[in-house]
């Protein structure tokens, strides 16, 4: 690394994990994630750790972590799916945490809402105000931090990905990329569900300063660019 | 022989996950096979931490790091000698002079490749000769440095890069992708030692690359002469190979950990430690971090992580600090650390966390401080009697606490950061500076200090052990000051200046 890098931000924000997420094998979580998106496409997803019911918990709670408001959110990343493969394989020893989390999940409902156990069956104003409620605890942390994986995380291990919002991602590029119908590259800035596109080879100081100053224009991104790199990384078997 | 604990990644290994490579640190030597543990002060108990940080990789930390190449300027060699002492800190003048040293590092950047620009810095050392490239391309965040430090009334200077902007040797220019930080280069345009020196010394055939192999002895026979070292192979067997003479070039870190690990019965306190220094003086370069999110879309994303750096708060003693620093401004972060760091003032999680993730993200920009971090006898990296890593050797044990001069620095630093950012036109700022635990440390300086008297430091000028004829010590811990925040060309520079003065002793027969 050789450069200053930010362990004090990392102990700051990562702190509630259990280190279990972290150190999970990078194979095992890039086929997490590649399961997750396809699992998110299904009809008929598969889950291993979670009963369906557990899975509509920990969907309904992902989804109010990063919501789907007009644009996709964690609910179309299949991040339960994500989470669920983890818990079956690098995060196994963190199931049992997991669980007794949701399950005192039950009972935060049931003291706030009456005759209600289930976070799935709120409303969106009910989810959230529940989740207010436990935005200190370590579970929460942990969900946050799960989630926030599942959403931002490549799947190393598959070549396209067709997300369910019909959007694409080719991984024979090995970078966060997406082919636009205007054979420019985007990069994909804030995961699929976050789309913020950047086309122009330009900077910010072209628009703060003259142009010439800016060595952008020199940029290879464009089709011939993408094909070059197509070349040179072919798809793994 | 080179004997190498990492694995030997090649390009189609690469990829751009950010969970893997910055989150779980693939590279590095992370746990569970590597333990190390951590304290305040000596008279604690010390606690599992990933502490002391490198890539665990043929080509080292080159491997994966910024590829920020500064020069020290001649006074960062004698800052003892101009500017005296600070109470609490070991601080003395190197053995060496900038200009003994500057025909290496123009060999350095010659050899590898290194962009940038000699003669606008009015302060530098004396060079002989231009950098092999122009600078690396100007980036959105390097352009607000230039706007901030102009209000400011200090200079923006180009980034001296271990990037090529040009091809350079065969291999291809940097494609401005903008994953360097953290990241290996697929391009093989960041001049990294695994596409540099590397393969130039196998291309040579004179060469041979063990990799994977954990070095665990360093032995020595009756005469007090290094004979060769012990080793565990990739399967774990464990290998004696014979040697005329060692260099150990393990980082700050694991050196004086191998040394204290090979005792003997002329050796009681480790190898080369007759001066009791080895392991001491622990420094990882303080660094200040301050986020800034600008009205327009920043894209630092795209391109080198540093284009523009700011030297003029180089020297700070006449602001009543000792040592000193620069900035920069770079991409704060990829996707997946954004999220978790943005502003801490703002929402969390939910819709507005969303819509400010959408807003911030591509226009924060993190403005770095690089500043002196002095050198403390107590800050120390020793062999914890109980903690053992998977090879079953003893864990590093760190004890570490910064020094109160040091802190007033960060504070300086950090808020000059946010004086900057605010004169590149911030609408926001927020971070603060750094207390007195470090977290942890990926420039591992100092602890096998050089110098000449043998009762006050562990390798002599030539970084050739005190105590031991045929034993060199040459990566971080030779340092005897941090310098000023960018390591890594000067210990390239130590690194041939002793392999130069080595063959010739060999060449001399005085290597056995």
């Amino acid at each position: 690394m050789s450069d200053t890098f930010s362990r004090r931000d990392f102990v700051a924000t990562v702190g509630s994990i259990g280190a279990v997420w972290l150190l999970a094998d990078a194979a095992e979580r890039g086929e997490a994630v590649a399961h997750a998106v396809h699992q998110a496409g299904q009809a008929q997803p598969t889950l291993t750790v979670f009963t369906p019911e557990q899975a509509a918990e920990v969907e309904a709670f992902a989804s109010r972590i990063i919501p789907s408001d007009g644009t996709p959110g964690a609910r179309e990343a299949g991040v339960v799916y994500f989470i669920d493969r983890g818990l079956s394989t690098w995060a196994k020893d963190q199931k049992p945490q997991f669980m007794e989390g949701l399950a005192k999940l039950q009972r935060d409902v049931s003291g706030k809402f009456r005759g209600q156990t289930r976070l799935s069956a709120l409303t969106p104003a009910q989810q959230d105000e529940v989740l207010r409620s436990i935005e200190d605890t370590p579970f929460f942390g942990n969900m946050r931090f799960a989630t926030l994986s599942g959403m931002f995380s490549l799947p190393i291990h598959v070549e396209i990905v067709t997300l369910s919002d019909g959007s694409w991602w080719d991984r024979s590029q090995r970078s966060s990329s997406r082919l636009r119908s205007d054979g420019m590259i985007s990069r994909r800035i804030v995961a699929p569900c976050l789309v913020v596109t950047h086309d122009s080879p330009r900077c910010a100081g072209s628009a703060i300063r003259d142009d010439r100053r800016s060595r952008f224009r020199r940029h290879r991104v464009g089709p011939g660019w993408w094909i070059r790199r197509a070349r040179a990384h072919p798809p793994r078997p | 022989m080179l004997l190498e604990q990492g694995k030997p990644y090649t390009r189609g290994d690469f990829h751009h996950d950010e969970f893997s490579t910055v989150i779980q640190n693939q590279y590095a030597n992370t746990p569970p096979a590597h333990v190390q543990t951590w304290r305040k002060t000596p008279d604690a108990k010390a606690e599992p931490r990933h502490g002391l940080v490198y890539a665990n990789t043929v080509g080292g930390s080159s491997f994966h790091f910024a590829a920020n190449y500064w020069r020290f300027r001649p006074g960062d060699f004698n800052e003892f000698s101009r500017k005296g002492g600070v109470g609490g800190a070991a601080m003395a003048d190197w053995p060496i002079t900038y200009d003994e040293l500057e025909p290496y590092y123009t060999a350095v950047e010659w050899a590898i490749g290194v962009s940038g620009q000699g003669g606008v810095d009015p302060n530098e050392g004396r060079r002989s000769r231009q950098y092999p490239m122009p600078p690396v391309d100007l980036t959105g965040p390097g352009v607000l440095l230039e706007v901030g430090a102009k209000k400011i009334g200090w200079r923006a200077l180009p980034a001296p890069m271990a990037i090529a902007s040009r091809p350079y040797k065969g291999r291809e220019a940097c494609h401005n992708c903008g994953f360097c930080w953290y990241f290996p280069c697929e391009w093989g345009a960041k001049s990294g030692t695994n596409f540099t020196m590397v393969p130039e010394a196998l291309a040579s055939r004179r060469c041979e690359l063990r990799s994977e192999c954990k070095v665990s002895q360093v032995e020595t026979d009756d005469r007090g002469r290094v004979t060769g070292v012990v080793y565990f192979d990739r399967d774990r067997h464990e290998v004696r190979q014979r040697a005329r003479a060692v260099f150990l070039c393990a980082n700050g870190g694991e050196t004086p950990r191998l040394l204290l690990m090979s005792k003997s019965a002329r050796f009681q306190d480790g190898l080369a430690n007759s001066s009791g220094m080895v392991g001491k003086h622990l420094m990882f370069n303080g660094n200040t971090g301050a986020g800034a999110e600008f009205e327009h879309e920043v894209n630092g994303y795209k391109g080198a992580p540093v284009s523009r750096i700011v030297l003029d708060t180089y020297d700070l003693h006449d602001k009543g600090h000792y040592g000193g620093g620069g900035f920069d401004f770079r991409y704060p972060f990829p996707p997946l650390l954004s999220a978790l760091n943005m502003p801490p003032d703002g929402p969390q999680w939910g819709s507005a966390f969303k819509q400010t993730l959408q807003r911030v993200h591509n226009r924060a920009v993190q403005c770095w401080g690089h500043t002196t971090q002095l050198p403390v006898a107590t800050n120390a990296v020793d062999l914890d009697p109980e903690a053992k890593d998977s090879w079953g050797l003893p864990a590093i044990r760190v004890t570490y606490k910064e020094h109160d001069a040091d802190l007033k620095m960060y504070k300086y630093m950090f808020d000059r950061s946010i004086e900057l950012l605010k004169a590149a036109g911030a609408v926001r700022t927020w971070g603060q500076p750094p207390g007195d635990d470090p977290g942890a440390g990926v420039h591992l300086l100092g602890t096998c200090r050089m110098g000449n008297d043998p009762r006050t430091s562990v390798v002599n000028a030539s970084h050739r052990a005190h105590d031991v004829p045929n034993l060199f010590i040459v990566d971080g811990s030779s340092f005897v000051t941090s310098g000023r925040g960018q390591p890594t060309l000067t210990i390239q520079a130590l690194a041939f200046r002793a392999a130069d003065q080595a063959s010739r002793m060999a060449k001399r027969g005085e290597l056995g």
